[in-house]
């Protein structure tokens, strides 16, 4: 007997572009895997995604047709976001080709990540960001991602100051 | 005047202007809880990671404050950030910590480090009552570890896990650890360390624990209460011991001490055990009483001596164990602690390596010496050749050692575990060009035999661990790695740890193989469900406890279950 075939679903994104997927690639995604739960019967119109533009949610589905049939990360508390999700910090070396792209891509796929509710994308687009700030001094970070210091020098001063390294017994 | 004015309209608008900059960054598009999670992660991946302008500070993640105001407020917001307190912080640090925490749960680690007492935060109720984690080290004389665990003993309702490291020479009056006041005040312990501590058995403190730990407890165990406490215990995970028993050649020897043979005691099960460790059991007597155990056939089982087994082997010992046939999973980690030719007990080892163990998956084969440091002996020798001829186990999935097997060797290595599918190699520090990896993975010598039959051939992934080697090897690696993908192997995986400033570039350089995936450590693809297990072995990897081969170790032989189907 013939495998039954892969239900497409179409999506269509804020910028009016459009993907049919297969759904268990679309289901990486709890937010969409939750919303094609909630509908009982086929229907053809596209599932608007209006917080994620055409050539982010092409990059997403890069992401999850690459991770397509692996488990999905069960609901985390707060707690054990920090204690679990957080202990492996290391990536993967598809992931890390895959999250090679300009900060402007970086920081979409994130925000996107989090809209979809793609709890592995979100973390490597992280782990991503912490990578690129550890080891860098506050000038260096602020250089990096274009931040203005608000700081008064007086203000510097003190926060490095109660940063350092001081035993006072 | 006029200057004046436009001067104070021209400020005013880089006011503005400086003000709303941080619009156009495209990190401030984040909201505050991504933020946090990246000041998380990073907080983990900077231990070591200095900026250049602050070399000595012992917390380098908090740079994230200096950076502005937004981000300053989002990181002191965040009490997950502050929660987690290690030894090394400097107090100033700490006492930021605990402020900025708030009234979150803190996990405390409490680190050894010389004159150092216990921290006066310690000694606070309403610190102490929030403790859900505690890590003591008090291996060097204090004073204040009995008004520490006073206050611990008056209320640590948050308390899950608690671990003291105590050297009791140092100790003037003697505390008990375990009582049952302690008991009362911790109704959510779970997870229980005692190293050099004193143990009450009888403690109902011990009921509902799914995680515990006794390592050269003082005075020693005495077996029958031992096992009768285990029987208390059916939520215990995982159970990890280390020279329980009083021995005759003990110098702490108890006049009123009577071992009981091990046959004389009763059968204990463990209906959920999933890790099973002994260590440190230089003599078999321990091993005898906790052949008394019976639990599932799917437990980890590792073993580990300091000292040669005198008395038996390790295979020998575990060969009395009741379950031990259907266990996939054995460990023997250092029982041979000096350099290989000086392995007087090889001669027994050898006799049982015969064993007949059908389900074993994987075998450590450890030369005791530190591979960090380069104190590791790189030698062969007659004795080790024999040792690895004895190596013939149909289903063995996984292969460590850090004794340096001759080139030559792994041919025949290779014929006797058909099955191998993961290698590791730890600390060959003076490895060459022409040694083992020209054979393992380039394959001369079956090459020129017209036919390519490459060595290992199911062998899915290659660690090496604390390798160090220069760049002709690491080219002359690469280009092997690219020969054997080409010809079809399956190799899909290498990992390599040790020095960050060296395997840095290495897994660069090794990152150019088609088809292969180069990473710091092999298991960094757990499914959710996996990584509870995997998290236990990481924590105790972070404050150095065990080593990354053994995390390593825990993830091969998890991907070897879930081959099998078991």
């Amino acid at each position: 007997m013939a495998a039954p075939a892969t239900q497409q679903i179409k999506i269509r994104c804020n910028d009016e572009k459009e993907f049919t997927v297969d759904r268990d690639v679309l289901e990486r995604s709890v937010l969409i895997k939750n919303m094609l739960e909630d509908v009982t019967e086929q229907q053809d119109a596209p599932i608007p995604l209006p917080n994620v533009s055409g050539p982010v949610m092409a990059k997403v589905l890069e992401y999850c047709t690459h991770h397509r049939g692996e488990p999905l990360p069960s609901a985390d508390t707060e707690q054990s976001q920090d204690e679990t999700r957080k202990r492996t910090t290391d990536i993967s070396e598809w992931d890390q080709k895959f999250i090679t792209v300009d900060q402007e891509m970086l920081f979409e796929i994130i925000l996107a990540a989090n809209y979809l509710d793609i709890k592995s994308l979100l973390d490597v687009g992280c782990k991503t960001v912490a990578n690129m700030i550890k080891g860098k001094t506050p000038e260096e970070i602020r250089k990096l991602f274009n931040i203005v210091n608000d700081f008064t020098p007086e203000e510097e001063a003190q926060i490095k100051k109660e940063n350092e390294w001081a035993e006072d017994r | 005047m006029e200057t004046r004015r436009l001067s104070e309209c021209l400020e005013a608008t880089h006011g503005i202007i400086h003000a709303n900059l941080f619009q156009f960054s495209p990190i401030f598009r984040l909201p505050p809880e991504l933020l946090t999670t990246i000041f998380v992660y990073l907080r983990r991946v900077s231990i070591n990671a200095y900026p250049s302008d602050r070399k000595g500070s012992c917390a380098p993640w908090m740079v994230v404050t200096e950076v502005c105001r937004h981000w300053r407020d989002i990181a002191h917001e965040s009490v997950i950030l502050w929660s987690r307190i290690p030894c090394y912080y400097s107090r100033p640090i700490i006492r930021k910590c605990l402020k900025l925490s708030r009234s979150a749960p803190l996990v405390f680690i409490h680190g050894c480090r010389s004159s150092d007492e216990i921290h006066p935060s310690l000694k606070d109720p309403a610190v102490v009552s929030r403790l859900r984690c505690l890590d003591v080290d008090m291996s060097v004389p204090n004073s204040s570890l009995q008004e520490s665990c006073f206050l611990l003993s008056s209320g640590a309702p948050l308390l899950e896990s608690l671990a003291i490291n105590l050297n009791r020479y140092h100790l003037q009056n003697e505390p008990r650890y375990l009582d049952n006041l302690w008991a009362r005040t911790m109704p959510r312990l779970r997870n229980l360390s005692f190293r050099e501590c004193e143990v009450n058995l009888t403690s109902p403190l011990l009921t509902d624990l799914t995680i515990l730990e006794i390592r050269n407890p003082q005075p020693k165990l005495n077996g029958m209460e031992f096992l009768s406490a285990l029987r208390g215990l059916p939520s215990l995970i995982s159970l990890r011991v280390a020279s329980l028993f009083q021995l005759p050649e003990d110098y702490q020897v108890n006049p009123n001490y009577t071992p009981i043979s091990a046959q004389e005691l009763p059968v204990v099960e463990l209906p959920s055990v999933k890790v099973l460790s002994i260590y440190g059991s230089c003599y078999a007597q321990d091993l005898d009483l906790l052949s008394r155990l019976s639990f599932p056939p799917t437990t980890i089982l590792l073993f580990s001596s300091g000292y040669p087994f005198h008395h038996r082997s390790p295979i020998a010992a575990v060969s009395d164990f009741l379950q031990v046939h259907a266990s996939a999973r054995l460990y023997f980690g250092a029982f041979t602690p000096t350099k290989v030719e000086l392995m007087t007990f090889f001669g027994r080892l050898k006799l049982n390596l015969m064993y007949d163990q059908k389900t074993l998956c994987a075998f450590k084969l450890d030369s005791g010496g530190d591979t960090r440091y380069q104190r590791h002996e790189i030698t062969s020798g007659p004795d080790l050749d024999e040792i690895l001829s004895y190596l013939s186990f149909p289903t063995l999935s996984y292969f460590s050692t850090s004794c340096y097997v001759v080139p030559s060797a792994w041919p025949g290595i290779s014929s006797r575990l058909p099955g191998l599918k993961h290698l590791s190699i730890e600390g060959i520090c003076r490895l060459e060009v022409e040694t083992l990896f020209e054979t393992l993975i380039d394959d001369s010598q079956t090459r020129s035999l017209g036919s390519w039959t490459p060595i290992f051939p199911s062998l899915r992934t290659l660690h090496l661990q604390d390798i160090a080697v220069d760049d002709k090897f690491k080219e002359n690696l690469v280009q092997a790695l690219r020969d054997r993908k080409e010809a079809g192997s399956g190799l899909e995986k290498i990992g390599v740890d040790g020095c960050d400033r060296i395997e840095d570039a290495f897994l660069d350089s090794l990152g150019v193989v088609e088809g292969l995936t180069a990473t710091r450590c092999v298991c960094d693809d757990l499914s959710e469900d996996e990584r509870d297990l995997y998290n236990q072995f990481a924590e105790e990897l972070d404050e150095g406890e065990i080593s990354r081969s053994d995390v390593n170790l825990w993830y091969y032989v998890h991907s070897y279950m879930q081959d099998v189907d078991m």
